[in-house]
């Protein structure tokens, strides 16, 4: 592995500053941050604190003022935004607060929605979603609807879709906000499990203790800045 | 109106609005068509006796003054309607040699109307016919400018049809611009999201463009099966614009008051074309604006 390519994320010196008219509200200031691959890490820190800012920046959806972004060695800042949205096809994946599903699509539909963006063949995607289901417990909910789910099933739908085409990074926002903790308990132990047996990197932006609690590397984020970096159990190459 | 009947038929819309009897033929010598307003103000019917009194061209060679009043009698053999109560009322038709005579002018024809296949050709004929007829003494005219008023009325109507079509696709552009413009900005959301799954651009931008074709295909097979029904109608009913006409129509423009529509192949290609063309265009507009959808933001669940 060439230094490069060592990390799956690195940030240096991260800077985000939004503006609306006169007001300006400095979301990071100066990150830098390296995660490698296989990590199972979460961002906590208050509501403001730059949390869903730095997993946006990481993921591609915005861009950095300043500082550099590399995932998998590549510097996002230069990436053009067809190239952005190859590289979130085919080595990321997300799983948002509100799952953010398409409601005129089914389950299994939803789940293979990016594999039919990449090109994989109808029997294919339905195959992998469909063993992808059963090993997170949704087998038998292949043709509801987002509306005829719960949010648990809604949220681990979304992570069906964010690991069906095995992305090598997936960050999640606030994946158990929205979840009794008896669902978030599972979805975690999904997720955990998926981290274990695939070896995908989790990047978690999040207020909730248990999941603060099972990963096993918490940075702590406050105004914009790192206050904590904790390794519980080291993932570093 | 002096007329040889069998020739009269190709020309003339009166033979073809006979509703009482029949139309002249060149064995009666001695028939009149006429309008059912001066039937009814004659009290005329079928088979009745006319006498038809008129004053005599005056030869050239005789002395100044008024020819005399000459009188001939007539059976009506048939009455006609057009609908527009100038020609109804003031027109009537009798053979050319029953003309000649009662007005003194044997042998002579005042008007020889030629019929074309295609009224493009009509100013071509004419200089044709001039050349050959050089020396003889008569005027020809096409038909516009036998009839200025009349083609000066369909100039004014192409014009209007030019300005029509031109409203009437800027106002198609407009909708397919609004429709599609209203669906790419509801579902910012939907964009949003492909976007950040990895849909690209260009593809987010192709996928506009290829809907706005696909419904504008539907709307067009709707309009097509909508304009040909209505065309069919009017093709085959007419329009009937009589009571739009009644008398203002001086009696020179004999044309049919019922407008019959006629199907024309270029038209309906070129029109599809310019609807195809407009709304592939108009579809950028739209298609740049939801490739550009911004992320993070469109992401947001309202």
């Amino acid at each position: 592995m060439t230094d490069m390519t060592r990390w799956a994320v690195e940030l240096k010196d991260v800077k985000k500053t939004y503006r609306t008219g006169p007001i300006e509200v400095a979301a990071l200031r100066k990150i830098s941050l390296r995660v490698a691959p296989g990590e199972f890490l979460a961002i906590a820190g208050p509501s403001g604190s730059g949390k869903t800012t730095l997993l946006n920046i990481i993921g591609g959806l915005d861009r950095a003022d300043s500082g550099e972004v590399l995932v998998e060695g590549k510097n996002l800042q230069l990436l053009s935004p067809a190239v952005l949205a190859r590289l979130r096809l085919q080595r990321l994946g997300f799983v948002f607060q509100a799952y953010n599903l398409l409601p005129v699509l089914t389950a299994l539909e939803n789940a293979e929605f990016t594999l039919l963006l990449q090109g994989v063949p109808a029997e294919q995607r339905k195959e992998r979603v469909q063993k992808l289901f059963a090993e997170i417990g949704l087998a038998g909910l292949e043709h509801r609807r987002p509306g005829e789910l719960s949010g648990g099933q809604q949220q681990r739908v979304a992570v069906a879709r964010a690991m069906v085409t095995e992305p090598a990074l997936i960050l999640a926002d606030e994946p158990t906000a929205n979840l009794d903790s008896v669902t978030a308990t599972a979805l975690l132990e999904v997720m955990e499990q998926l981290n274990r047996t695939h070896g995908t990197t989790f990047v978690y932006a999040t207020h909730d203790p248990q999941v603060m609690e099972r990963a096993r590397r918490l940075i702590r984020l406050h105004d914009g800045q790192i206050a904590s970096d904790v390794v519980r159990a080291s993932q570093m190459p | 109106m002096g007329v040889i009947p069998k020739e009269e038929q190709a020309v003339s819309l009166i033979p073809q609005r006979i509703v009482e009897g029949s139309y002249l033929n060149d064995d009666q010598q001695s028939g009149v068509v006429i309008g059912t307003e001066l039937a009814r103000k004659l009290g005329v019917t079928i088979g009745a006796k006319v006498v038809l009194m008129t004053q005599a061209v005056q030869p050239p060679d005789a002395d100044a003054g008024e020819g005399d009043m000459q009188s001939t009698l007539l059976r009506v053999t048939g009455i006609f309607r057009t609908g527009i109560q100038a020609i109804d009322s003031h027109v009537i038709q009798v053979p050319l040699p029953e003309a000649r005579a009662v007005l003194g002018v044997p042998g002579r024809v005042t008007q020889i109307a030629v019929l074309l296949e295609q009224e493009s050709d009509s100013l071509m004929v004419a200089q044709g016919l001039r050349k050959q007829l050089a020396g003889v003494p008569v005027e020809i005219l096409p038909w516009r400018e036998s009839m200025p008023t009349l083609a000066q009325i369909f100039l004014l109507d192409d014009g209007f049809n030019y300005v029509m079509n031109g409203v009437v696709l800027a106002m198609v552009g407009l909708g397919i611009l609004n429709t599609i413009l209203m669906r790419v900005i509801e579902r910012r959301y939907e964009f949003g999201l492909c976007s950040a799954l990895g849909l690209r651009p260009a593809q987010l931008a192709t996928m506009i463009i290829g809907e706005s074709l696909a419904l504008t295909t539907i709307s067009l097979a709707f309009g097509m099966i909508l304009g040909l029904s209505a065309q069919h109608y009017f093709a085959t009913a007419g329009l009937d614009l009589r009571w739009f006409f009644h008398s203002s129509l001086p009696t020179a423009l004999v044309f049919d008051p019922i407008i019959y529509s006629r199907l024309s192949l270029t038209r309906i290609v070129s029109s599809v074309g310019i609807v195809f063309l407009m709304a592939t265009v108009i579809s950028f507009y739209p298609a740049l604006k939801a490739a550009r959808t911004e992320l993070p933001g469109a992401l947001k669940v309202l």
